[in-house]
């Protein structure tokens, strides 16, 4: 039982606090009494008593019963407090020790005879005569009825005295008598218990150690400006010649600074496992049945995330299980099973840790919501129509909305959401809601892992510095005069069409509201001139940020701004930049609120797109953003922008070589440079440079930096790629980028050839037998790429440019084909219609089909999955989408 | 208790030098966009986040340009001025540090605890604390953690 497990290892620490808690206690009442202090005592006796019976370890629940007893009449005045109460208290905590410590829990260890010397005290004092004399009576009168072997006690009466006299010999003995312990039957089981205590602690004290968090703070706060001081040196240094100590050290401060950052990092699992209990508790209060669902419990967050956490999440799974999950007559009747379903899910995206809460309940009533937003003014009437279902859901997350029509002791009091959402928004995050009527509701959450040191871009705005975090920067775009597509007006509002979705573009004067004379003069020219801007989001909002210029990236430790500024929420704060100045954090979150931005609903933004412009999306679809640079003079290479990580400029003298390879630090980290004409038959590059670049692909295990000797531009083109000329195996094709003949480079295969051993072509085992493969893509240069992949291991490969043409061929020959590869987003008919048409069909339905797609996420995995998919892979992964083809295509 | 003078015009003013961090010229401000003009922007103080407020639009008077003679009070925070503070006076500035930018500084003056005068009733001003008589001028005692949390005095950033 995986559940007891945990909250047992959880009940295991508790008790270790407790006890800890209790053995300071005894020290401070050996001090001086007060009731205080017993409170404290019995409050901590009371949980391992309550915990222990709870998990059957009889002996813990045993003594702290009689433990607890005592501590109970002392508290209500019933006992006066005395000096010889020390030590058999002490007793009975180290023995109490000994049992957490044990791997039975003492449930095979004699404490009859500390639970009558406990019992005793009582008894004895009660009488209001010597406590000592009394014992011997005692003993007969209450033999042992705890123990389970009552007899060894009977003729031992243990007094005060003679217990120290007792420890004092355990004391002078030595070691072999702690060891000898475990078998012989001695005398005074409690101090020996004591004693094998210790033995048994200094072993288990390398594994771990309690550390106070302030220090851990500390720690964490002085690294960050060691980072900084780094970064400066680095900056400061980067002229000299021999930098080897610097960079060594800067190497170990990067590690330290993982280290550190890892300890406070902690699996989000304790908390998740705790709302087991919860959904329980919660399933018996409501009479409905629940099942919680959880995963991803080893994702881990900065500490002081998770303990944020716990809270709001209580929050939302309680309306999960109040309003979201329908009594099960009513599910049953409108056809679901019986039992409701809450998920909880935790993992990591892009940097960042999302948690998801879901549910499959009736959803949200869009209508009820907006009326009622209505009724407390919190929107108009012609607001409310034109919002979609979810945004208008989103509605609870406004303080002073709640749906629920019944006030329960659960929920619907009306506050909770918005306290909800603004504590995930102090946390860095942000709060996301998708729901559908009848069929439930999903939370999303997005959170930072850590919140103080922060890889970020630095941005120049109108003259100023700004760092953006690259958790909330999704890209950058440089709109030329001669693009198709611009940024537009309407009315007033500046916006651009992204990929089919409108977002608005915002400038630094509309978050501030202040203007600056040098914007005015720019402004003017700005219509001939090429615009920059940031794709920012925070949860599922984007929106356009104008930039002027970009300057590089930097690690960064973010200051809380002082209260006197902490109104202007659309700075997370300031950080100081390598070069000592400081700059400002933008928040993504910051801003979106500031300026109420909310993304309309993927519907109406789809709509507003088609009525617009359709052809445009279509043409669109079609066209591939491409980085374009130059190696040597005159060639001009491209690769797919989707596969660059990140471009940097270099000067010529930050080069190390190390036996003929040639090797850059970036941040700390030693990367492999690779230069293309060892590897394509380009010309070399020019001997004359002092300064290039470096494109670091976003591949897996493959981190090297290709060398460029100019980066062109980034073009957004329809790809009519042609064949090479040349036998080249790292270049897909040939195509035309503003009049110059372009390269197309293959990033996969140049990893195949750079490591071999690490990117193995993957080899199929044998030609398949099954080669007839329809490759379902409507992006040109993704098709080709994939057709090139599955002939180069023996496929036969048909193509189709969309799901109608896809299904057109295979009603045409319906058993030629053995398996349907399939893009996702397509024109005409997408590869969720098309996989559903093809597994409704009779003639069809067993045709394997795989979805190849360009989202990474674990979520849009399920979602094919759920939709028909047989299988799922990644089209930027080589050896992922063969892997993919042939579990089905050999295997079986 | 000794206190630091200095100018704002032709006003003496003074705070009590226990809650200074340093005084220095010279920073470097970084603007803070969006910020009410009162804030001369940030500065970095050794690898601290320090908020300048502008003496001169704190009063609402004229703004206090830097110059040779302008310089920065920098004060404690909060905690910092815990760690030296004594039983006798209790004092306060703000969470953060926070630094204010007057127009020249003056000499350091004792100022026993009889000698300090309440502020006379027409020229009350929320960060007036004392007033201290001088020879032939009073010195105005300011009220540090007033001043430094002026975003509680209501009217004072808008």
């Amino acid at each position: 039982m995986n559940l007891d497990d945990e909250v047992f290892k959880n009940f295991l620490v508790e008790m270790g606090e407790k006890l800890e808690e209790l053995e300071n206690g005894l020290a401070e009442l050996e001090e001086g009494f007060s009731e205080d202090l017993i409170n404290k005592l019995f409050r901590a006796v009371h949980t391992i008593k309550g915990g222990g019976g709870f998990f059957g370890l009889t002996k813990v629940s045993e003594l702290s019963h009689v433990f607890e007893d005592v501590l109970m009449n002392v508290r209500e005045g019933k006992l006066s407090f005395g000096d010889h109460m020390i030590s058999p208290f002490y007793s009975a905590c180290d023995a109490l020790k000994g049992m957490h410590e044990s791997d039975d829990f003492g449930n095979n260890q004699d404490i009859g005879q500390l639970c009558l010397e406990l019992k005793s005290l009582e008894t004895g004092l009660k009488k209001e005569e010597d406590p000592i004399s009394e014992l011997g009576d005692i003993t007969d009168v209450e033999p042992n009825p705890v123990s389970d072997q009552t007899s060894e006690d009977d003729g031992n009466p243990t007094t005060k005295t003679e217990l120290k006299k007792v420890t004092n010999k355990v004391e002078v003995e030595s070691e072999k008598v702690v060891l000898e312990e475990v078998e012989s039957k001695s005398k005074s089981p409690v101090t020996k218990l004591s004693k094998g205590n210790r033995a048994e602690k200094t072993v288990g004290q390398n594994e771990t150690i309690r550390v106070k968090v302030d220090l851990l703070n500390k720690l964490m706060e002085l690294t960050g400006e060691i980072v900084l001081g780094r970064n400066q040196l680095l900056r400061q240094f980067a002229d000299m010649e021999d930098k080897s100590n610097l960079v060594a050290m800067a190497h170990m401060i990067s590690d330290l600074q993982q280290l550190v950052l890892q300890t406070r990092m902690q699996p989000i699992g304790g908390t998740f496992t705790k709302f087991k209990r919860i959904v329980r508790d919660l399933a018996k209060q409501l009479d409905k049945p629940i099942n919680l669902e959880i995963k991803g419990e080893d994702t881990e967050l900065d500490r002081s995330i998770i303990e944020s956490l716990s809270d709001p999440l209580t929050h939302l799974i309680r309306n999960c299980a109040d309003h979201g999950l329908e009594d099960p007559s009513s599910r049953v009747s409108s056809g679901k099973d019986r039992v409701g379903t809450v998920w909880l899910q935790a993992r990591h995206e892009g940097g960042q840790v999302v948690i998801t809460v879901e549910d499959d309940g009736k959803g949200i009533d869009a209508e009820k919501v907006k009326a009622k937003a209505i009724a407390n003014n919190v929107i108009s009437q012609s607001e409310a129509d034109s919002m979609g279902e979810n945004e208008a859901a989103k509605l609870i997350f406004h303080p002073g909305l709640s749906t629920a029509e019944e006030v329960t002791s659960l929920s619907g009091r009306g506050v909770g959401m918005d306290v909800v959402k603004s504590t995930f928004e102090k946390l860095g995050g942000a709060i996301d809601l998708e729901t559908k009527l009848g069929s439930g509701t999903k939370i999303i959450i997005h959170l930072p892992t850590t919140l103080t040191i922060m890889s970020s871009l630095i941005v120049r705005i109108e003259g100023d510095r700004y760092a953006v975090p690259h958790s909330e920067l999704k890209e950058v775009i440089l709109v030329r005069p001669e693009d198709e597509i611009q940024i537009e007006e309407i009315r007033e509002r500046k916006v651009y069409r992204l990929r089919g979705n409108l977002i608005p573009i915002l400038s630094m004067e509309e978050i501030t509201s202040v203007s600056k004379d040098h914007m005015v003069d720019n402004e003017k020219k700005s219509d001939q001139k090429e615009i920059l801007f940031l794709v920012l989001h925070s949860g599922l909002n984007q929106f356009g940020l104008l930039i002027d210029s970009i300057d590089h990236t930097e690690e960064i430790v973010v200051k809380p701004l002082a209260q006197i500024l902490s109104s202007h929420t659309f700075y997370a704060g300031s950080s100081i930049l390598g070069d000592s100045d400081v700059a400002m954090v933008l928040s993504a979150n910051g801003i979106c609120q500031s300026h109420k931005l909310h993304i309309h609903d993927l519907e109406t933004s789809v709509q507003s797109t088609k009525s617009l412009a359709e052809m445009q999306i279509l043409d669109m679809q079609e066209k591939q953003d491409l980085l374009v640079f130059r190696y040597s003079k005159n060639e001009q290479l491209a690769i797919p922008l989707s596969l660059v990580f990140k471009v940097e400029q270099i000067e010529v003298k930050q080069i190390q070589k190390i036996s003929n390879n040639h090797f850059i630090n970036l941040e700390g980290k030693n990367i492999l440079l690779l230069y293309l004409d060892k590897y394509l038959s380009i010309e070399s590059l020019p001997d004359d440079l002092e300064t290039f670049y470096i494109i670091t692909p976003k591949i897996k295990d493959f981190e090297v930096g290709i060398v460029a000797s100019s980066i062109e531009e980034s073009v957004h083109t329809r790809l009519n790629l042609d064949s090479p000329p040349i036998n080249e195996n790292a270049i897909l094709g040939i195509t035309t980028i503003r009049e110059k003949i372009t390269f197309l480079v293959d990033l996969f295969s140049l990893a195949e050839q750079v490591s071999p051993e690490r990117f193995k072509r993957a080899e199929l085992e044998g030609k398949p037998e099954k080669d007839r493969l329809l490759v379902v893509e409507d992006t040109p240069f993704f098709r080709d790429l994939e057709k090139t992949y599955f002939e180069s291991v023996g496929f036969r490969v048909t193509l189709a440019n969309n799901g109608q043409e896809a299904l057109d061929l295979l009603l045409d020959r319906p058993n030629y084909y053995n398996l349907v590869v399939s893009d996702i987003v397509m024109p005409v008919m997408d590869g969720y219609e098309l996989v559903k048409t093809i597994k409704s069909s009779e003639k069809l339905e067993h045709m394997p089909v795989i979805a190849l797609t360009s989202f990474t996420e674990e979520e849009s995995r399920d979602k094919a999955l759920s939709a028909g998919f047989d299988g799922y892979a990644i089209k930027t992964n080589k050896e992922n989408i063969l892997r993919a083809v042939e579990h089905f295509l050999i295997e079986d | 208790m000794l206190y630091s003078t200095f100018y704002l015009g032709d006003t003496q003013m003074a705070v009590p030098i226990p809650c200074i961090l340093e005084i220095g010229r010279s920073f470097k401000f970084h603007p803070v966009r969006g910020a009410p003009e009162v804030i001369d922007g940030i500065i970095n103080l050794r690898g601290k986040v320090v908020t300048i407020v502008n003496l001169g639009l704190a009063f609402e008077e004229i703004k206090i340009e830097p110059s040779d003679e302008s310089r920065i009070l920098i004060f404690k925070n909060n905690s910092e001025l815990n760690e030296v503070a004594d039983s006798e006076t209790v004092m306060e500035t703000a969470p953060d540090n926070i630094g204010i930018h007057v127009d020249r500084i003056s000499d350091v003056i004792r100022v026993e605890s009889e000698e300090l005068q309440a502020v006379p009733s027409n020229m009350v001003h929320p960060f007036y604390k004392h007033v201290v008589r001088r020879g032939d001028s009073f010195i105005i005692i300011l009220e540090p953690s007033k001043i430094l949390n002026l975003h509680e005095t209501p009217d004072h950033l808008s």
